[in-house]
């Protein structure tokens, strides 16, 4: 019967131990793995934002700046030095090779061999004078 | 010992489903807290960097409406406003026989540019960019643009208000000054004869039309983002007429049909003398 009681003892402080070991770690492990991503995921979407706003910042020589360039597309031609001056400074903002952007209308610089979609960040830009819109959004996607 | 067992393992149950409800407790109230906050700093951040996209693009908005602006008002020769002007083809005459109207330009550019810079303030819808003024100088080769409001940039979202100082300047490269006063060279000059008008960067081409001179200055220096039937990059080209007597340009009159309004029966003050003197106006 002692020996009986003992077990029971035993199984109880068992039960007791588990449940508060659980009772404490398991929260710790929620929210610290939840609050990571929460976290991730707010860094990673303005950073988008905030590479955009770095970028249309940035002069493309004396007299364009990339803002410029970016705005007046559809009328500079964005030849291939454009190009290269947009990709240069994007993969000094981002550290990354796969990204893209387009604004409401088409894609202004498409990815090289891969799927940008993981990131994504959107900045209003002003449009030359003209009777349409004098306003669209530039839209930064990377991977 | 036979009577506790059960009453402790109750017990130790009862412990156990408190603590398995203080764990769910934790568990919804963490990831609501967390959420909201999230997404609460995701709205603050975003309304900041979209009220700093906006302030970054004042310039390039005050840019566009000087473009466009001052280039429709060139092209109308200095006006914004061409009721009770005298007018040949919709364009301006600025000397007719002896009198001369010469344009108020910095005051008509700066108009037209306020006016297409509004336009600007109403499209941005997201963030409210304040009513204000733009004044313009012309100095040298430049023209320096200031906007200046007593209201503040905002954007009003759910979470946040986020407010920024909207006042912006910028300098552009343009010869407008250097136009006018080419223009106001030509008129004041249109009785003198043969007269090169040519001025490094400016170019100036003069043209017998409905016996008047058309006058275009054009600025070969600068090219601006314009919309005119079509967005593209134009020069700046500031015409006039001018109906009065006079050789313009750089060649001679050789005949009375070469002097501009000279070939039509001379008013008493106008006409060009003899061919054995220089062609000027009398």
């Amino acid at each position: 019967m002692v020996l009986k009681g003992q077990v029971t003892i035993a199984i109880v402080l068992i039960i007791f131990t588990v449940t508060s070991i659980f009772s404490v770690v398991i929260p710790l492990l929620v929210l610290k793995y939840h609050l990571a991503i929460e976290v991730k995921n707010t860094y990673d979407y303005n950073n988008a934002d905030l590479a955009l706003l770095s970028l249309v910042s940035k002069n493309y020589n004396e007299t364009y700046s990339l803002y410029r360039i970016l705005s007046e597309h559809e009328i500079n031609g964005f030849d291939v030095d454009m190009q290269n001056s947009l990709k240069g400074n994007l993969n000094l903002l981002l550290n990354s090779n796969c990204f893209k952007i387009v604004n409401t209308k088409i894609t202004l610089l498409k990815p090289e061999n891969c799927d940008p979609v993981e990131n994504v960040g959107e900045i209003p830009i002003l449009l030359p004078y003209n009777t349409e819109k004098l306003m669209d959004k530039i839209i930064l996607v990377y991977k | 010992m036979k009577g506790v067992g059960p009453i402790l393992i109750a017990l130790v149950a009862m412990a156990a489903i408190l603590v398995a409800e203080g764990i769910f407790l934790n568990i919804f109230l963490g990831l609501r807290v967390a959420k909201e906050e999230a997404a609460r700093e995701l709205n603050v951040i975003k309304a900041i960097n979209i009220v700093e996209a906006i302030k970054r693009g004042l310039p390039n908005a005050l840019y566009y409406s000087f473009s466009q602006g001052a280039y429709e008002v060139l092209k109308t020769g200095g006006y914004r406003s061409t009721e009770g002007l005298q007018m040949i083809d919709s364009i301006p005459v600025w000397k007719s026989g002896t009198e001369t109207y010469f344009p108020d330009y910095s005051t008509g550019i700066t108009s037209n540019v306020n006016y297409i810079f509004d336009q600007y303030i109403q499209s941005s819808r997201e963030v409210k960019i304040p009513q204000g003024e733009i004044t313009i100088n012309f100095v040298e080769d430049k023209a320096s643009l200031e906007f200046s409001s007593s209201g503040l940039l905002y954007n009003e979202s759910a979470t946040a208000k986020i407010y920024d100082n909207p006042n912006a300047t910028i300098q552009i490269k343009t010869n407008i000054g250097k136009m006018f006063n080419l223009g106001k060279q030509i008129v004041d000059s249109a009785c003198e004869g043969s007269k090169s008008y040519t001025q490094d960067v400016l170019s100036v081409s003069i043209e017998k039309n409905n016996n008047a001179a058309l006058v275009k200055i054009e600025d070969q220096d600068n090219t601006f983002p314009v919309y005119d039937n079509g967005l593209s990059y134009r020069k700046m080209v500031l015409q006039f007429y001018v109906k009065t007597c006079g050789c313009y340009g750089e060649s001679e009159c050789k005949s009375n049909a070469d002097c501009f309004w000279c070939s039509v029966p001379a008013p008493s003050i106008h006409g060009c003398l003899d061919k054995s003197e220089a062609w000027k106006c009398v």
